[in-house]
């Protein structure tokens, strides 16, 4: 049996148990691991990511501090082939959650975990089921089969106290444009039955927060998108969730609002502690926001891991060889290596890709060999972009570090 | 019932501000100048006598409230804030009941002001003839009336509102429902017996208004509690997405 942290099912032959990473949060009690059957498995020791206690998390460093943290713990995991005691509670977690729409499958046995304090990126074209998963998680939509929980409770039979701990802002901003942005937010506030006093500091400080508080009382519809999606952001804050479901929340925005309203769903999200599930399909704003990404293609979960192990798993082995020479019959003879997997030219220089574990040496050589004058060979860095395209195409295999592997 | 005030408050606060509330203002005066002054104006002290009226104020909430209700789910849906409201704390129950509220409370409100507005009117007009006052019983079983007609409109439009997908669509369906409602009973007249036709006009022009408006109130009653339970088991969250 292979355990990884976080997968996708394999079938009904999908024996692989899902083991939970905890962390609790201001004090709260850990809970139990579910195995896939779901019997609980009782851990005795708990150690977290105690957000509760632990200093604001404002800057980038202290993001990327968090996201280590977050990390260290997944590849402890991996390492240990267990879940370790010490593993923070899990936020979201999804069993074999399959839905089909008439005659399409929209979700395809997602199996994934999110830990907590974790902003976890969705990535995948439009209409690969990334809505359907975030309206699966709040309850707004029934399974097939599969199961499952946010924060510990059941998407489906718990689902009004699911919607207690989320906010979200979906495809559509859903703020109410007749009235104002105050409005808007104190609706939302007597919504979470938030009182007066408590629910008027906490409008203001949110609309200070995404720099709106001077137009508090416009009417919303005369607002541009990207100060619509803040508003919406604010909103969705508003009752203090643990969880925040974000669909694509910069589709649509000119690059300098999507840039500003990422800054402000980042400080937000750190200083409000929330576990992030954000759906997206621009791999910049992915590889910027998420601790963890899930590629997701028609309905099926394709890789999972962070930004930095699906750039490195994802992506071929590429290396650009600038120089001259590089006539037909060269490309031919190199083309016909077994070790080279894909090879193009670009006005002075040859991209190549290899085959895993081949080295490029024989194939400079042989190009010299050729008469071609080489000035210089330099790796390619694979990017997010590469991996993503890698694996949309069906040109890499469905992996990813904490895949759940058919048992 | 505090989930059901505030969504209820929400329907009202939309209701008033539709269009920068101008229209909705100006609406709302045009609205009580035609039933308040000049239809009193127009029929004169028989307004207060007659038992007939009392049909008229369970009529006129009835048609009023089609306007209303069809925006309630279907006008959600079309400004795409149904799903945001729906992935709240709110119970499915409070949501739909604070919707049927909102719109009864709307134009009961209408209907209740329209009321003393008419009975001014006509002592302004026909000072002459003394104090023309509805009779208490007539008076109470007239704002009866209006509410249950109101609730019964409210019901139907939020029930038709629930799938429809447009609010345009639900307007229509409701449009027709409003008049199956209205003509119906009218076109039944002539397939009764004469003579149950005659004791049946006999009421509505002679009888006590009072007894009228009571015995229309037991029907919107049984009608109303049927179409709430409707509405309610037909609002599911998990169906209004796809719908």
């Amino acid at each position: 049996m292979t355990i990884s942290r976080l997968g996708f099912g394999a079938g009904a032959g999908c024996r692989a148990d899902l083991r939970t990473i905890r962390a609790t949060r201001g004090g709260e009690k850990a809970g139990t691991s579910l195995r896939s059957g779901g019997q609980p498995v009782t851990k005795k020791q708990m150690v977290s990511l105690n957000h509760a206690s632990s200093p604001r998390l404002a800057g980038s460093d202290d993001r990327q501090r968090r996201r280590r943290l977050a990390l260290r713990s997944h590849e402890r995991v991996r390492e240990r082939g267990d879940a370790p005691a010490d593993q923070p509670m899990a936020a979201i977690r999804t069993h074999g959650l399959t839905r089909d729409f008439s005659t399409v499958r929209a979700l395809d046995r997602l199996t994934l975990e999110v830990p907590r304090g974790s902003v976890f990126g969705f990535l995948g074209r439009n209409g690969a089921g990334k809505t359907t998963t975030i309206r699966l998680l709040l309850g707004l939509l029934e399974p097939t089969s599969g199961g499952a929980t946010v924060m510990g409770f059941d998407c489906f039979s718990q689902s009004m106290e699911v919607r207690k701990r989320c906010g979200v802002l979906l495809e559509q901003h859903g703020l109410i444009e007749r009235i104002s942005a105050i409005d808007n937010l104190e609706l939302y506030g007597r919504i979470w039955r938030i009182p007066r006093k408590i629910r008027r500091a906490r409008v203001r400080e949110l609309l200070e927060r995404v720099d709106l508080w001077e137009r508090r009382k416009e009417k919303v519809r005369t607002w541009s998108r990207g100060m619509k999606q803040k508003l919406a952001i604010a909103r969705a804050l508003v009752h203090r969730p643990a969880v925040l479901f974000l669909d694509e929340p910069t589709a649509g925005l000119d690059p300098v609002a999507a840039a500003s309203l990422r800054d402000d769903l980042l400080t937000l999200a750190e200083r409000e502690r929330v576990t992030v599930f954000l759906n997206t399909h621009y791999l910049t704003e992915a590889e910027k926001l998420c601790d963890i990404l899930g590629i997701i293609r028609d309905g099926r979960l394709l890789a999972l891991g962070s930004p930095e192990e699906l750039r490195r798993q994802g992506a071929r082995r590429r290396v650009r060889v600038t120089g001259s020479g590089f006539s037909e019959t060269v490309l031919e003879m190199v083309r016909s290596r077994p070790e080279v997997s894909w090879l193009s030219r670009e006005e002075d220089c040859l991209l190549v890709d290899f085959q895993d574990e081949c080295r490029a040496a024989p194939i400079v050589r042989l190009l010299v060999r050729l008469g071609a004058e080489i000035e210089e060979v330099r790796q390619v860095d694979n990017t997010l972009e590469d991996a993503f395209h890698s694996l949309m195409n069906g040109e890499v295999p469905p992996s990813g570090s904490w895949l759940v592997k058919a048992g | 019932m505090r989930d059901v005030w505030t969504v209820l408050r929400k329907e009202l606060k939309e209701l008033s501000v539709v269009d920068g509330g101008l229209i909705t203002s100006l609406s709302f005066l045009a609205f009580v100048g035609l039933i308040g002054v000049i239809l009193p104006l127009q029929i004169g002290p028989v307004w207060v006598r007659a038992t007939w009226p009392v049909m008229f104020w369970a009529w006129m909430p009835l048609f009023l409230v089609t306007t209303v209700t069809a925006d309630s789910f279907a006008g959600e849906r079309e400004r795409h804030t149904l799903e945001t409201l729906l992935a709240t704390r709110l119970p499915d129950w409070a949501i739909l009941i604070g919707k049927v509220g909102a719109a009864v409370v709307w134009v009961w409100m209408a209907t209740m002001i329209c009321l003393p507005v008419g009975l001014i009117t006509l002592n302004i007009a026909y000072a002459d003839q003394g104090p023309l006052l509805y009779t208490p019983s007539a008076a109470v079983g007239v704002m009866i009336v209006a509410f249950l007609a109101a609730l019964l409109g409210a019901s139907l439009g939020v029930l038709v509102s629930l799938r429809a997908s447009t609010v345009r669509q639900a307007q229509q369906a409701l449009t027709l429902c409003v008049m199956v409602l209205l003509l119906g009973p009218a076109l039944s007249l002539r397939f009764m017996p004469t003579d149950w036709v005659d004791a049946l006009m006999t009421l509505f022009i002679q009888g006590d208004p009072a007894a009228v408006a009571f015995a229309l109130s037991a029907t919107f009653l049984g009608i109303d509690a049927f179409l709430v339970l409707a509405a309610l088991a037909r609002f599911q969250r998990t169906r209004l997405l796809q719908s």
